[in-house]
């Protein structure tokens, strides 16, 4: 896990940021453990009690459950994948849309570049996560 | 207790170096006069005042350590150890103390035992002029006795001049000189406010605790007790005024 | 917020030294259990904050509380306080220096010294004389780390040190750091990226605070990192 602290973001949302992408993605499946807090904390050089207030959230939002002694794992529905796949989707797009709006194009114009650049880029390299 | 003793272990490991070094010079000091008494290159005088350098130096060297100990906290910083210690200052002070007592006694040993095994014969010609070996051996272990209160007397003043002075934020010198001036004087008073309280004291009589009579028929010395008193609970009075000052008022360099 | 909860709580304290007036007027309540930073250039009063706070320097004027008590020999028992000038006795051994320490305090925890030794990547028996100015850092946190100590002040501990030794400390910090019962102040004049270490800041100009608060709270109001904020309040 990585993340780049120099944003105004806050951390812990951040944190929470980086387990969406990695359970939408699949790195991180239902019913994985994810690491303690304290060896999260350690391995991003972040304060604990941050840390634990991102698993806190995790844990409101339905991402992850605490199992007493066992350890925080992801939750083991799959309808939350989804849930958060589709949140993130509507966040992009969302962002998308006010970015490309502002260039002040016509709506068919735009669907028009879409679709020809997801033909483009699905015969060639791959689509990366940035 | 553990605290005391960790204290007085580290001041003591300090001062292995120093202590070790004029060791060293003495014997070797002593090594020197040995070869030139042997030679009879140096006149018998010349030779007795080159032995007693090293024991007219050690008090000045005692003095220059008892200011030496607190100074080099401060200029190496370790005072930032020192001062957040959860221990009381008289722990401070009396582990300097005693470490600058046993400081004296290695370096007195030394000088005793240098003399008696390079100028042997210079001794037993001594000898002869005393009443005896175990007269010398009293006397000296009562004045050894003595020269300790008075060092820790020294001492003690010192310790207030030098706390006193990092009390302030310039002038430090000056305050420091004052200190010492003031107190002494102060305590010298004390001695002399409370003698009528003291007067009920007898006096010692020195010529009979030493032995005198042995050494000359009918000398007579007696030493007053009364203003001494005072001025030794106010010796005491400045010891424990340091200890406080130290924990309490004391300040790092700014 | 309740005094017990409070760490440290400290108001209107005021210190002037003879040629500057470090503190003037400071007021400053820290929660339990939270790594608050004291961030400011050099010169704000960061340094004489902590050092009246630990009983170093007396102040002309406020109140300090520690843990709800006034500095006392007490509240030094509860303080594991990390200089930034050079502390350590420079003819003893790194054993020596941690020895010498543990028999000052009963919160010493002798289990964990092996294991903070090896972290921090020190031999015990090398002198303190012999150490870089890293090392030398690193083992000055080994010495306030390997207490329980409820309150842990560390004035500047990354000014100046390698990269690698600040890494070090950075992680050792997250790793031993126990917010059940603990609290821990870091001052520092660049926050860098030291920031995702504190749950709150506090920003010491010319002896006065003209920020503090929740960093997390911070980036939100401000739009912007801690570190960003910083460099602007004190362009």
């Amino acid at each position: 896990m990585n993340i780049d602290f120099t944003t105004s973001t806050p951390i812990y949302l951040q944190i929470i940021e980086e387990f969406k992408r990695q359970i939408v993605t699949g790195l991180l499946k239902p019913g994985d453990k994810v690491p303690s807090q304290r060896d999260l904390a350690a391995q991003i050089k972040v304060n604990a009690n941050t840390v634990q207030r991102a698993y806190r959230e995790m844990e409101i939002l339905g991402l992850v459950e605490t199992l007493r002694g066992q350890g925080t794992f992801v939750c083991q529905s799959d309808q939350i994948v989804e849930e958060t796949k589709s949140e993130m989707l509507t966040n992009l797009v969302d962002e998308f849309v006010r970015s490309v709006r502002a260039l002040g194009l016509s709506q068919e114009a735009i669907m028009e570049v879409l679709k020809s650049r997801f033909a483009d880029l699905e015969d060639g390299d791959e689509v990366n996560g940035q | 207790m553990r605290r005391f003793l960790q204290l007085l272990k580290k001041d003591l490991q300090a001062s292995l170096l120093p202590v070790g070094f004029l060791s060293g010079i003495t014997i070797i000091l002593f090594g020197i006069v040995r070869l030139k008494m042997a030679s009879s290159a140096w006149p018998m005088e010349a030779s007795l005042a080159v032995i007693a350098i090293p024991l007219v130096f050690l008090p000045l060297w005692l003095l220059w350590q008892s200011f030496q100990t607190l100074r080099s906290e401060w200029r190496e910083d370790t005072v930032y150890t020192l001062l957040v210690l959860p221990v009381p200052g008289w722990y401070v002070m009396t582990a300097k103390l005693l470490t600058i007592w046993i400081e004296y006694t290695v370096l007195l040993a030394v000088i005793i035992i240098g003399t008696l095994t390079f100028f042997t014969p210079l001794v037993r010609f001594g000898m002869q002029v005393v009443p005896g070996i175990s007269w010398v051996l009293r006397n000296g272990i009562l004045l050894y006795l003595g020269s300790l209160c008075a060092l820790a007397s020294v001492v003690i003043f010192v310790q207030l001049a030098f706390v006193v002075s990092k009390m302030v934020g310039r002038l430090q010198g000056l305050v420091a000189l004052w200190t010492l001036i003031l107190s002494g004087w102060l305590v010298d008073r004390l001695g002399v406010l409370l003698e009528p309280a003291f007067r009920w004291l007898p006096s010692l009589p020195l010529h009979k605790l030493f032995r005198l009579e042995e050494l000359e028929q009918g000398v007579v010395a007696e030493w007053n007790l009364a203003p001494e008193i005072g001025s030794w609970i106010g010796v005491l009075a400045v010891l424990v005024l340091t200890s406080y000052l130290f924990e309490h008022y004391v300040e790092v360099n700014g | 917020m309740s005094k017990a909860s409070n760490a440290l709580v400290v108001s209107g304290l005021r210190k002037k030294y003879p040629k500057v007036e470090a503190l003037k007027g400071v007021d400053l309540s820290l929660p339990q259990g939270e790594i608050w930073g004291l961030l400011g250039p050099n010169g704000s009063g960061k340094s004489t904050l902590l050092k009246c706070v630990v009983g170093l320097v007396n102040p002309d004027g406020g109140e300090i509380s520690v843990l709800g008590q006034a500095p006392s020999r007490l509240t030094k028992a509860q303080i594991a306080f990390v200089p930034e000038v050079e502390n350590l006795y420079r003819w003893m051994t790194i054993r020596q220096a941690i020895d010498f320490t543990a028999t000052f305090y009963d919160d010493w925890q002798e289990d964990r010294v092996e294991e903070l030794l090896g972290f921090m990547r020190l031999d015990p028996t090398k002198k303190v004389s012999s150490l870089s100015k890293g090392m030398r850092a690193r083992l000055k946190l080994i010495l306030a780390l390997a207490r329980k100590a409820p309150l842990i002040l560390l004035d500047e501990p990354f000014s100046g040190i390698d990269p690698a030794s600040r890494d070090r400390i950075v992680e050792g910090i997250v790793r031993q750091f126990k917010s059940e019962e603990q609290t821990m102040i870091i001052s520092t004049h660049a926050v860098g990226d030291t920031e995702q270490l504190f749950d709150g800041v506090v920003f010491l100009d010319e002896g006065t605070i003209n920020l503090k608060g929740n960093a997390e709270d911070l980036r939100t109001q401000y739009g912007r990192s801690i570190n960003d904020l910083f460099k602007e309040v004190f362009a």
